[in-house]
């Protein structure tokens, strides 16, 4: 069994109801496909793009992250990808272990952790009972990719 | 003395950071100059190893447009 990650950019000017017909039209290609599972799909933002693509400054950002048994479907996925309109780029990945699922709730809103601050954490983590440990690992990686992160980042490039 | 040499350390090594997400913009900036070219390792001091990642991770990042790959004063 295989992780992958695929962060692909949606056409900015795709409101929410065609956004959403295109990750179902994401989902529908990859339901059939056996042995293959999507852990987690969502929505990541809309960020300026680093550079135009297809003259299109902002892109709305979708991560997909699945696992599959065999890697043959992605080649398959990636044509599919391209083929799709709607989708200026994608990018699939392969991720060393199991992503976590990803929780929908306001872990956005906690300040990014410090260069200092990471050293602290595991080490209180420890002294809390293991039930809330596991939590903490969810909650983690949603914090590296928060939709605030990209205003500000927009704005120094401006 | 003419030369005072700093004290180079490795920025993942100190904090502990075994791997490098290409979605972590803030952090690989950080390593970039503002061109957007990746710093050399005798700037940074960062290890061969974790260099390296760090140099995928960027590159991965440029591929998706999460970073430029030349960031001239023409643009924006």
């Amino acid at each position: 069994m295989r992780y992958y990650e695929t962060l692909y950019i949606v056409n900015p000017n795709y409101e929410a109801d065609r956004l959403e017909a295109v990750m179902k039209a994401v989902d529908q290609h990859l339901e059939p496909l056996e042995g293959l599972r999507v852990i987690n799909h969502r929505i990541w933002g809309k960020k300026r793009l680093a550079y135009p693509i297809e003259k299109h400054k902002y892109g709305t950002y979708v991560l997909l992250q699945f696992e599959s048994e065999s890697p043959e479907v992605l080649k398959d996925f990636d044509q599919f990808l391209k083929l799709e309109k709607a989708v200026l780029r994608h990018q699939t990945l392969r991720l060393e272990r199991k992503p976590e699922v990803y929780v929908d709730e306001d872990a956005a809103g906690e300040p990014k952790p410090k260069a200092g601050e990471e050293d602290k954490e595991p080490k209180e983590k420890t002294a809390e009972p293991p039930a809330t440990e596991s939590e903490d690992s969810e909650t983690q990686p949603a914090e590296d990719t928060p939709a605030e992160d990209s205003s500000p980042e927009a704005k120094e490039e401006e | 003395m003419a030369f005072v040499s700093r004290k180079k350390f490795c920025y993942f090594k100190e904090n502990g950071i075994t791997e490098i997400d290409y979605k972590d913009v803030k952090l690989l900036r950080r390593f970039v100059t503002d061109q957007g070219k990746i710093m050399p390792r005798r700037v940074t001091g960062t290890s061969p190893k974790m260099h390296r990642k760090l140099v995928r991770a960027i590159k991965q990042a440029r591929n998706i447009a999460l970073m430029p790959y030349t960031n001239t004063s023409t643009e924006s």
